[in-house]
């Protein structure tokens, strides 16, 4: 479970992640396989979640890094660098979902045609093993607001604790309680699952 | 279900290993800075050397050639054409003579 406290937005920085950016923006192409090697997987991670999609992914992931690479020179250390380097990913997947082919954009923004794919295409998850339960989740997931889902992708995903969240979404930690909250909730509402708290 | 079980749930649920580093993702990263990379100052500099190279080359053969070609014409050796002008001219003027001395 995370800890719940509201850690410094920077408490993840290591001397390390300064360094390498450092050396990024000053053209060393070892510093850049680097911080590819380290940082690369669980980017592709919280894309393909975000996008559902494993060559959007990648091809975000690559993006990823090469605006990074660009614009090494912006990283302060004001937040580890994986939770930089994540923003910048989250960002790109939020510009590819409002693109036309994507699916947030068109179904999602209507609350009636988000209901209907709910009730269509997400197995009810009530008294139901946990092999359904766990399709279920994953097809309500996708279902989710880009907003919700970039969240719930971060929460979910990885052993992150608040601060470094905060600081991926560059929110409060007050907001991203709220919006925590709101997101689990309406994931469980599409799935069907109902909260007995 | 309480949040907290349903957050485990779906942490298992939508659990993803991505394994390790792709190199397919790196091979896009490259392929890209190659496409958009600026040249160095050293290869500017190796350009520049080169294409002055070339010019000089290519303003020396042009120079040579005119100097090959002759400026002024030679007249030593009479043109054919000329010649034969000549000649007819002469043989109408000749014939226009003998037309006046045999009125």
């Amino acid at each position: 479970m995370k800890a719940i406290s509201q850690t410094a937005a920077n408490s993840g920085v290591a001397p390390a992640d300064l360094e390498l950016a450092r050396r990024c923006a000053r053209g060393d192409e070892t510093a850049l396989r680097r911080v590819f090697e380290e940082h690369e997987p669980a980017l592709r991670r919280v894309l393909y979640r975000m996008l559902g999609n494993l060559e959007d992914a990648e091809e975000l992931s690559a993006g990823t890094l090469l605006r990074f690479w660009r614009s090494a020179g912006r990283y302060r250390g004001e937040c580890s660098l994986r939770a930089f380097l994540t923003r910048i990913a989250l960002n790109l997947a939020r510009d590819q979902m409002r693109r036309p082919r994507s699916l947030a954009v068109t179904s999602l923004t209507d609350t009636g045609s988000l209901e209907s794919l709910a009730t269509v295409e997400v197995p009810s998850a009530s008294d139901e093993p946990s092999g359904a339960l766990f399709d279920a989740i994953r097809s309500g997931f996708n279902l989710l607001l880009p907003e919700e889902r970039q969240l719930l992708a971060l929460y979910y995903l990885d052993d992150w604790d608040y601060g470094e969240i905060c600081a991926a979404l560059g929110i409060e930690y007050a907001v991203l309680r709220t919006r925590l909250v709101r997101a689990r909730k309406h994931l469980r509402e599409i799935v069907g699952s109902e909260d007995e708290e | 279900m309480k949040n907290k079980d349903f957050d485990q749930t779906a942490r298992n649920a939508l659990s993803y290993d991505p394994g390790g580093p792709s190199e397919r993702v790196w091979q896009k990263i490259e392929s890209s800075r190659r496409a958009d990379r600026l040249p160095s100052g050293r290869e500017i500099l190796i350009s520049g050397f080169a294409s002055a190279a070339a010019l000089l080359v290519a303003w020396l053969f042009i120079t040579g050639r005119s100097f090959e070609a002759p400026l002024v014409l030679d007249h030593s050796e009479p043109s054919p054409v000329f010649q034969a002008a000549i000649r007819d001219d002469a043989r109408l003027t000749l014939a226009a003579i003998t037309n006046i001395e045999g009125m």
